[in-house]
């Protein structure tokens, strides 16, 4: 048969390279400046009068940008080099391809506009609003008929590994986006949505799409990025055919379900918790498989890794996956949950799995890909080991302190004296105790910030000293065309192999399923949510306070949801039911305490205690590290949309009645001008404020909401 | 089949390990390559290794029986986790006042007027936050003016000690304080709080609640003999936490 010539598409892949190197850059930056608040609470906000810069405001423009602009265009960079070459063929479209590096780009761009600005659906990892997350959709669908396209032009008969987790991520990003991502925007005109599911369902869903992200974002793609990388940069053949069969069909089948592992103690019902765990104890062994896989691919090329840094970052990167594999399951288990959950330990261990194992994973491939797009050696071997000795000494100095502090403050959390009283009822006294620790995870964050800028001077120098990228010329032999049935002693997995469109398909069915199960009946079955006749929606003030909650990101820092444990219930009150939540659209339980629990904080403080908290959380608690949030009291609410928010919600299913849309505006003044009638009391107020026109400000709406929070059941 | 040659030769570890792993030896990847070639990527077909098998069919089976027994056999509720540590931890309390009857008598305990007590009163009133609502001098700002004859739940020591202890009423601001500052501080507290009636303040806040009057005839020598007493609580209670 006859060679055909052809060009690899290498502009493509240069573009991707230097985005990731930029966003790695960007993303790390954040993450590093939103480290030092937790020491230095408003260095960043001048006094609480720049509200972009904001902890609630930056802590998802940094997990955004690490997630899908750093590893993102660091997938994106992998896959349009190795698949042309596993798949012998120049991408399907030079322009699709164009048009997705630049989309993706144009979505981190107003990404990173957007989320300090406020807006945000605060679902984590999915927080940007309506009209981006169609960017998104598009985008991501722009991909992957490139990718399609490409598998249906190939000229290597069967799809190698490699390409069955691109495919995977393809299928299943795009479902967990967009079913978490239903949203019903408030106007055409305007950036504001409300989710479609209300509290426990929007609780579930969420975690299935956030428990998967971290799968089919963080870690299909870098296993298909592995199973090229590693063998090309060793030199050396996988280890087994048959384990990658098995891992791969077992671990996109079991991941999917285990997402309620977030939701352990929550009020999600039983039986939707006990198969987050059960599901998640199941994946070790899949996980691992691809581990091994990986590390045993290194067997006879170990004195390389010796001399090699590329080859270093990749078993640091494989053994911190291995690690977090493990963990990750072991945190499942309820009973270690209780602990770690709503702590630090959670932050320490999700981030040997970003900073060692997509990190560095990716830092191996941009070191290696350097080398080829450029045609030379890498400008400096040495800083390359620097950044790899700088880059692991970051993630233990990272990562060991916030177990600790995790733990510690865990244990804080659950003591009681022998008389039954807890012994650190003021929660903030085990803030202060750990803040030493988040003062050495940021030197350890420095550590690895500093890595990473050695790699971008190092890529820049060896991109100076080499030649310029081109488009590499290629030979192969066209595909011959064979039956589409199996052939006598062709395996059925091989088979599958060449069936690409069959392979996508059954990639899909094999990730549809769990969330199916578990989704669906939660949403159906009535008896999964019981009602409880004193839960009213929220009044007009109350939505919108709640909207500015959402806005600055509050569920970054505080928790609504009590766990039936004890301590709990004595520290905060009775735990939370899950007929409270029903007109939580969307539901806002949080992941993360580094405040305390807000869910029946409602007629805890009164009026002024708030005001004076939001203008300078230091007035009413010493020694705190929530930030100033003054902006709140000198911007004025803006409630011209407060009758579309409620029809709105009317649509989704609360229950406003008409008289009460129609008199949104003017419940609303009134119930205003109580929340400001009550700060009269204190004198202190009355001297700075009474004229300042207060019950026109955002504070009074947030007042108004947190004043409701937990309150439903409290009359009984 | 050369894997298994020489077998007599090898350590208790090391054929432990061949037979977990069975892993082909490095010189003999002929036998198990196949004849892939991606991009320059040759593939091995190892068998999958034992000990990665076992443990997955370990991990599937622990998985379906936890489910099994929860869910069929009901071992295990999250609600009646919760009622079982309630009732746990409420036998623990109820033995623990039983048997420290002394410090849960809060209807006879009485205000401290030695200045060692006051001192430690007035230090606590700043420690525990009550500044942050009351101000340093007690005029009042977020919550109430303590300086005047007006109480929004009762003035006098009893009513001040129960109010740090129970918290004032809902939305009003005053928290119940009974979880993170002990009766001895509260004692001292509230009678530090006593003294700053009558005193003036920087801003006085307007007062709020009723004019409180003391039934107690609060004569020189009853407050002497009151002296006394408080003295002598404090010290049994020490004494009691001496022996415990």
């Amino acid at each position: 048969m006859e060679k055909q010539q052809f060009y690899y598409d290498n502009k493509i892949v240069k573009l991707f390279f230097w985005a990731t190197v930029l966003w790695g850059v960007v993303g790390m930056l954040v993450g590093l400046m939103v480290a030092f608040l937790f020491l230095y609470p408003n260095y960043l906000t001048f006094a609480g009068d720049i509200s972009w810069l904001s902890f609630g405001r930056l802590r998802p423009l940094h997990t955004n940008a690490a997630i899908f602009a750093f590893v993102g265009n660091g997938f994106f960079l992998g896959m349009y080099y190795s698949m042309q070459r596993l798949l012998k063929t120049r991408m399907f479209s030079d322009f699709l391809g164009r048009v997705h590096f630049w989309g993706w780009q144009l979505i981190i761009v107003l990404a990173a506009i957007t989320l300090p600005l406020g807006y945000t659906s605060t679902k984590e990892y999915a927080e940007l609003e309506w009209p981006i997350d169609i960017l998104v959709t598009l985008v991501w669908v722009v991909m992957g008929i490139n990718m399609i396209g490409t598998l249906l032009k190939r000229r290597q008969r069967h799809i190698y590994v490699a390409i069955w987790f691109y495919i995977s991520t393809f299928v299943t990003i795009a479902m967990l986006y967009i079913f978490n991502n239903l949203e019903l925007p408030v106007s055409l005109t305007g950036m504001k949505s409300y989710s479609v599911y209300a509290g426990v369902q929007d609780a579930l869903v969420q975690w299935w799409y956030g428990h998967n992200a971290v799968a089919f974002f963080l870690t299909t793609p870098m296993l298909g990025l592995m199973y090229y990388f590693v063998p090309k940069a060793a030199n050396r053949p996988i280890y087994s055919y048959r384990l990658s069969i098995i891992h791969f069909w077992t671990l996109i089948f079991l991941y999917i379900w285990a997402g309620p592992h977030h939701l352990l103690y929550t009020a999600l019902p039983d039986w939707a918790q006990n198969l987050g765990t059960v599901f998640s104890v199941m994946l070790i062994f899949p996980s691992w498989g691809g581990m091994i896989n990986g590390l045993l691919t290194l067997r006879g090329a170990w004195d390389k890794v010796r001399e090699d840094p590329i080859l270093k970052f990749f078993v640091v990167a494989i053994t911190a996956y291995g690690m977090a594999t493990f963990e990750g399951p072991m945190l499942a288990f309820k009973n270690l949950n209780a602990i770690a959950h709503y702590t630090d330990w959670i932050v320490g261990h999700v981030h040997i799995g970003t900073l060692g194992w997509n990190g560095f994973i990716i830092a191996g491939m941009l070191y290696w890909l350097a080398t080829k797009l450029f045609k030379t050696p890498l400008y400096s071997v040495k800083l390359a080991n620097v950044h790899f000795w700088i880059g692991t000494i970051g993630i233990l100095f990272y990562s060991m302190p916030l177990y600790i502090a995790g733990f510690t403050q865990a244990f804080l959390w659950k003591q009681f004296n022998e008389a039954g009283v807890l012994v650190y009822g003021n929660f903030l006294e085990t803030v202060t105790q750990i803040i030493p620790m988040y003062a050495m995870r940021a030197f350890g964050g420095t550590l690895y910030f500093t890595g990473y800028l050695i790699l971008a001077y190092n890529l820049i120098m060896t991109a100076k000293q080499g030649s310029k990228v081109e488009d590499e010329l290629a030979e192969a032999v066209a595909l011959k065309p064979i039956s589409g049935k199996r052939i006598k002693g062709e395996g059925w997995h091989t088979w599958l192999e060449r069936k690409t469109v069959l392979f996508t398909f059954l990639a899909f069915v094999a990730v549809a399923i769990g969330g199916a199960v578990e989704i669906i009946p939660l949403i159906l079955v009535k008896s999964n949510v019981p009602v409880i006749a004193s839960v009213k929606p929220y009044s007009p003030l109350e939505l919108e306070g709640r909207d500015i909650y959402m806005r600055e990101g509050c569920n970054n820092c505080h928790s609504q949801m009590i766990r039936p444990f004890r301590s709990e219930v004595e520290r905060y009150g009775e735990y939370s039911k899950v007929g409270e939540f029903v007109y939580d659209h969307p539901f806002l339980w949080g992941s993360r305490r580094t405040g305390p629990d807000l869910h029946r904080i409602g007629g805890k403080f009164n009026n002024n205690w708030h005001f004076n908290h939001m203008m300078d959380p230091s007035l009413t608690s010493p020694g705190t590290i929530m930030p100033r949030y003054s902006w709140m009291i000198k911007n004025d609410l803006d409630y011209s949309t407060i009758e579309e928010k409620l029809k709105t919600l009317v649509i989704l299913g609360v229950p406003y009645s008409d008289e009460e849309i129609a008199g949104a505006k003017a419940h609303l003044q009134a119930q205003a001008k109580e929340v400001e009638a009550a700060l009269h009391q204190d004198p202190e107020y009355v001297k700075n404020y009474a004229d300042s026109n207060i019950q026109n400000k955002e504070i009074v709406a947030l007042i108004a909401y947190l004043q409701r929070l937990g309150t439903d059941i409290k009359a009984k | 089949m050369k894997i298994m040659s020489n077998n007599e030769n090898m350590s208790l570890w090391t054929r432990f390990i061949k037979s977990v792993t069975k892993a082909n030896e490095l010189g003999n990847e002929e036998d198990v390559m196949l004849d892939h070639d991606y991009d320059g990527i040759k593939e091995l077909d190892n068998v999958l290794p034992p000990w990665w098998v076992w443990g997955f069919i370990f991990t599937i089976a622990i998985s379906v029986l936890y489910y099994v027994l929860i869910h069929i056999f009901g071992w295990y509720g999250q609600e009646d986790e919760y009622q079982a540590e309630l009732v746990a931890h409420e036998a623990k309390v109820a033995k623990y006042k039983a048997d420290h009857p002394e410090l849960y008598k809060t209807e006879n305990l009485i205000a401290f007027t030695d200045a060692a007590n006051l001192e430690k009163g007035k230090e606590l009133f700043a420690t525990k936050t009550c500044t942050v609502c009351h101000l340093a001098d007690g005029g009042g700002s977020i919550g109430p003016n303590m300086t005047d004859d007006y109480w929004i739940l009762g003035g006098g020591f009893q009513n001040i000690f129960n109010t740090i202890a129970k918290g004032g009423r809902p939305g009003k601001g005053m928290v119940e304080w009974e979880s993170t500052i002990s009766l001895e501080e509260r004692q001292q507290l509230a009678s530090y709080i006593l003294t700053l009636r009558g005193t003036t303040p920087a801003t006085p806040k307007a007062p709020e609640g009723d004019l409180w009057v003391d039934d107690k005839n609060t004569t020189d020598d009853e407050g002497t003999s009151e002296e006394a007493k408080a003295e002598e609580v404090v010290k049994e209670v020490k004494e009691e936490s001496v022996t415990e």
